[in-house]
């Protein structure tokens, strides 16, 4: 089922100073069966925003509607969605079956139906041979199975997932990641996933939301983010190496169409003679699949990255060069973005 | 080992005010001892002394009494306050020192008040009892009566106890509440299923120590408020070796007594300990 | 929200219930002694007096006693914070096994019934010529008067990041001084915790008194009290008014260092 955020507003009370406003007026539609991916850097308000949805924070002002139903006043356990938080909070005295159970045996479900949907999940996960353990006696992969085992168990209307993945080395990661992805595809449940990571944003994401100071600075599909940024910020936020956001004095004045422009570095054109731009190599990085070459123009710093590893030493001058539907311009360094 | 050396002098204090006296009484304990003339062996002859004194017994079973009683009662006062009063609201900031104020009163302070309270003429608890139209029952006259008004008494000082639950309470981690919110846990279920089980060893530590304590902690009373009466109902274990040692002069006798504590104490901690192994799973 | 007024109704039960005894044991100081037997029940008397508190000063040597307490409590406090502070550091900071002797000679201390401990202690306080003065109601100080108190510092100390440890051994600093420039000062809100614990111990410490001290000029404060006990009901005012007397500082150390306890110690 879709969820709904209508103005919502939350401010945190601070001792003996005015309550810190943490999200300003935040609208936002999940259509029923999507994943959306909130993204920001941290103090954006994301996990905030995540925790009014589950009702473990009240808002000051604004609505949360689940399927339609406001439940903006209903305790977290009558709105029917599950949470995975970001410290698992599994149940250290209870086994991974009595875990997963947890929830329906809350809401009273008759036994032979929680053993049951045990059973399925379980088999579902991978899980069948630790239900009898206790969380310590797990791996974090595993750990962080039974706390995906624990939110589907119910068949909740809508999952909300923070930075679930954020306590695994970064070769589980990326498994879990597909995991999660493959598994709400065959759910076909609204997932709501906050992050700070940006890769598992533009993975995992049938859309994102970029999420800035307590406001949402853009909504999209990952590569409609990524392609046209609506500002500044979000160029600057998706994407390693990030878009270079530069001063237009760079650029000739007839290719001019407001105060800056960003560019990818995968755009960028390492030419020599006959470029557009002269800059300086100040750092090359070699990562293997690509190199990144760092450079000083006169208006800003400037990230190239290229296939090829044949590139200008540091302290060498080089002229580069960009394609005009390459450029997005902004209406300043830290500004919206301008469709000339 | 250099580096250690500020746990000397507390280790230092616990071996001569714990460990030399509790080997000293083990030997004390076979002598006899008046204080006058030096001790002499005597082999098991307290010991003997103990199990045909019939006072003896009935401490004991005073004691367990008091035991049956009150542990249970201050365990669930302070796990119970402590689970009401973590939270950082201002309501609670205002109940624990509430709870813990009557901890602050001075033993003897305490025991003297009592007086007063239990007073079957003067005292209010007999005027509240009639007041409501009961016939108040003799405290300080009628054994059991007394006993229970001592174990009441006792369930009021639980400071430490508070202070122990608390600490408990606290370390148990936020997040594990919010999930039992969203999974619909009621807060009787997520109290039932989460904070007991999780409290449980804490809880468990507190009542042995409550256990151990309960031996002392109705000294003061009996000796004040009751004077081990009426009928010797209230002659409690401490009181008796009190008046063995300090009354009669019998220290190779009362340090007999007092082995025969240890190795009760030590029994009761064994068996905790066995059960308790069962709980480690943080 | 419907779970928090349920809450707080129970808090104030508890509240009102804890509170009886300190509040009896003011409105019985209050009521004039020698009176009749009171007709019903009533917290707040009718006619209310402060004469008690004159007259019990006359019935003991209320004055020389609470001297004689300050003195011990002059000395026994101090000495159980450095001791606690330096054991609870020790728990935190120490070698592997110094830290597993310290915490198991601590809660096996904690599990000895102090009743036990009368009798031989007695003897060796006797034998070293010490009955009879103040040393062996400070002597406890010297084990931190309660490995409870040890407790708390290792909790406290626990949660100073144990880099900051770590970085003043690679400094070369000694214990003392890693003890005396990190943990003391980051702690201080435990010590005075600590100290308000101890001041109510020593203050209201009874047994040993008892045990050990038998001149009527040596008497501290709560065996001074005791007297009190043989006076007839309806003298008990003037009980009560003692008792009043005896307790009042021990609240006020409690209420100045209760938050110390729970907000800065527990972080409650």
């Amino acid at each position: 089922m879709s969820v709904s955020l209508r103005g919502v507003e939350k401010a945190f009370a601070a001792r003996s100073a005015a309550p810190i406003p943490v999200l300003h007026g935040i609208d936002l539609e999940v259509p029923d069966g999507e994943m959306i991916v909130i993204v920001g850097p941290s103090g954006s308000g994301k996990t905030t925003l995540l925790r009014c949805i589950a009702g473990l924070e009240e808002l000051d002002r604004g609505s949360v509607l689940v399927g339609g139903r406001d439940v903006t006043h209903d305790d977290p356990g009558e709105r029917d969605i599950a949470m995975v938080f970001q410290e698992l909070a599994l149940y250290p005295h209870l086994t991974v079956r009595a875990n997963i159970a947890f929830g329906l045996k809350a809401r009273k479900s008759p036994p032979a139906e929680v053993a049951v949907a045990v059973a399925d999940v379980a088999r579902t996960l991978e899980l069948e041979p630790l239900l009898g353990r206790l969380p310590s006696e797990l791996s974090g992969g595993e750990r962080q199975r039974v706390a995906l085992a624990r939110a589907i168990v119910r068949d909740p209307t809508a999952f909300l997932l923070d930075e679930p993945l954020s306590n695994l080395d970064p070769a589980l990661r990326t498994r879990a990641r597909v995991e999660i992805r493959t598994l709400q595809r065959d759910l076909g449940r609204t997932a709501i996933y906050v992050t700070h990571d940006q890769v598992e944003a533009m993975t995992l994401g049938d859309r994102i939301a970029v999420l800035r100071n307590g406001r949402v600075e853009q909504v999209g599909a990952p590569l409609e983010l990524y392609d046209h940024p609506a500002s500044a910020f979000v160029g600057r936020f998706l994407g390693t190496p990030p878009m270079s956001i530069l001063s237009s004095e760079v650029l000739t004045p007839d290719r001019r169409k407001a105060a800056a422009f960003g560019i990818r570095p995968e755009r960028v054109r390492l030419a020599d003679a006959d470029g557009d731009v002269k800059a300086t190599v100040e750092v090359v990085e070699h990562i293997g699949s690509s190199t990144v070459v760092h450079l000083r123009t006169s208006h800003g710093e400037l990230l190239a990255r290229t296939p090829g590893r044949d590139v200008p030493q540091p302290g060498e001058t080089v002229m580069v060069s960009f394609a005009d539907r390459d450029i997005r311009f902004f209406e300043s360094e830290d500004g919206r973005a301008v469709t000339p | 080992m250099r580096r250690d050396v500020l746990a000397w002098p507390y280790l230092t204090g616990l071996v001569v005010l714990v460990l030399f006296p509790a080997m000293a009484a083990i030997v004390l304990a076979f002598t006899e001892y008046s204080g006058v003339q030096p001790p002499t062996f005597n082999g098991l002859e307290n010991f003997s002394r103990i199990f045909d004194d019939s006072l003896f017994w009935k401490a004991l079973a005073n004691s367990l009494i008091f035991i049956a009683i009150s542990v249970p009662l201050r365990v669930i006062a302070a796990g119970g306050a402590a689970i009401l009063l973590h939270s950082r609201s201002r309501a609670a900031a205002v109940g624990r020192p509430a709870a813990y104020l009557p901890s602050v009163m001075p033993d003897v302070a305490y025991a003297l008040l009592w007086l007063w309270i239990l007073n079957p003429i003067y005292g209010p608890l007999t005027a509240a009892f009639e007041s409501l139209g009961v016939t108040s029952p003799g405290w300080l006259t009628d054994p059991w009566a007394t006993r229970v008004a001592i174990a009441v008494m006792s369930a009021f000082q639980i400071g430490e106890g508070l202070v122990v639950a608390l600490a408990a309470r606290r370390a148990l981690p936020g997040s594990i509440y919010e999930a039992a919110a969203v999974d619909g846990a009621s807060p009787l279920f997520t109290l039932t299923r989460v904070t007991l089980p999780l409290m449980a060893p804490a809880l468990a530590l507190l009542a042995l120590r409550d256990l151990i304590l309960s031996f002392q902690l109705n000294f003061v009373p009996a000796l004040i408020v009751t004077e081990g009466g009426p009928r010797l109902a209230t002659t409690f274990v401490p009181l008796y070796v009190y008046r063995a040692a300090f009354t009669y002069f019998r220290f190779g006798y009362a340090s007999a007594v007092t082995v025969l504590l240890f190795a009760m104490t030590a029994a009761v901690v064994f068996v905790q300990y066995r059960l308790a192994r069962r709980w480690r799973f943080v | 929200m419907r779970n928090t007024a349920i809450r707080r109704v129970a808090i104030g039960v508890v509240v009102v219930i804890f509170l009886l005894p300190v509040a009896f044991m003011f409105s019985g100081a209050l009521r004039p002694a020698g009176g009749a037997p009171p007709e019903g029940f009533d917290l707040v008397p009718d006619v209310m007096t402060f004469e008690n508190f004159r007259v019990v000063t006359s019935i003991i040597d209320l004055w020389r006693q609470m001297t004689n307490s300050a003195i011990v409590v002059a000395l026994a406090v101090p000495t159980t914070v450095l001791i606690a502070s330096w054991a609870g550091f020790a728990i935190v900071t120490g070698a592997r096994k110094t830290r597993r002797l310290l915490l198991i000679a601590s809660v096996v201390a904690l599990m000895v019934p102090a009743t036990a401990l009368w009798v031989p202690r007695f003897v060796m306080f006797r034998w070293a010529g010490l009955l009879d003065s103040f040393w062996p109601l400070i002597a406890p100080s010297l084990m931190a008067t309660s490995p409870f108190y040890v407790l708390l510092f290792a909790l406290a100390y626990s949660r100073i990041p144990r880099h900051l440890f770590d970085a003043a051994r690679l400094e070369g600093l000694s214990s003392l001084s890693t003890w005396w420039g990190i943990a003391w000062p980051l702690g201080r809100p435990t010590a005075f915790a600590v100290a308000m614990l101890a001041f109510v111990f020593h203050w209201s410490n009874f047994i040993d008194a008892l045990l050990y001290l038998s001149t009527q000029d040596n008497y501290t404060l709560p065996l001074g009290l005791r007297t009190l006990q043989t006076l007839e009901p309806t003298l008990h005012p003037l009980m009560l008014a003692g008792a009043a007397i005896a307790t009042v500082p021990a609240l006020v150390a409690f209420l100045l260092g209760q938050r110390a306890l729970f907000a800065r110690t527990l972080e409650v």
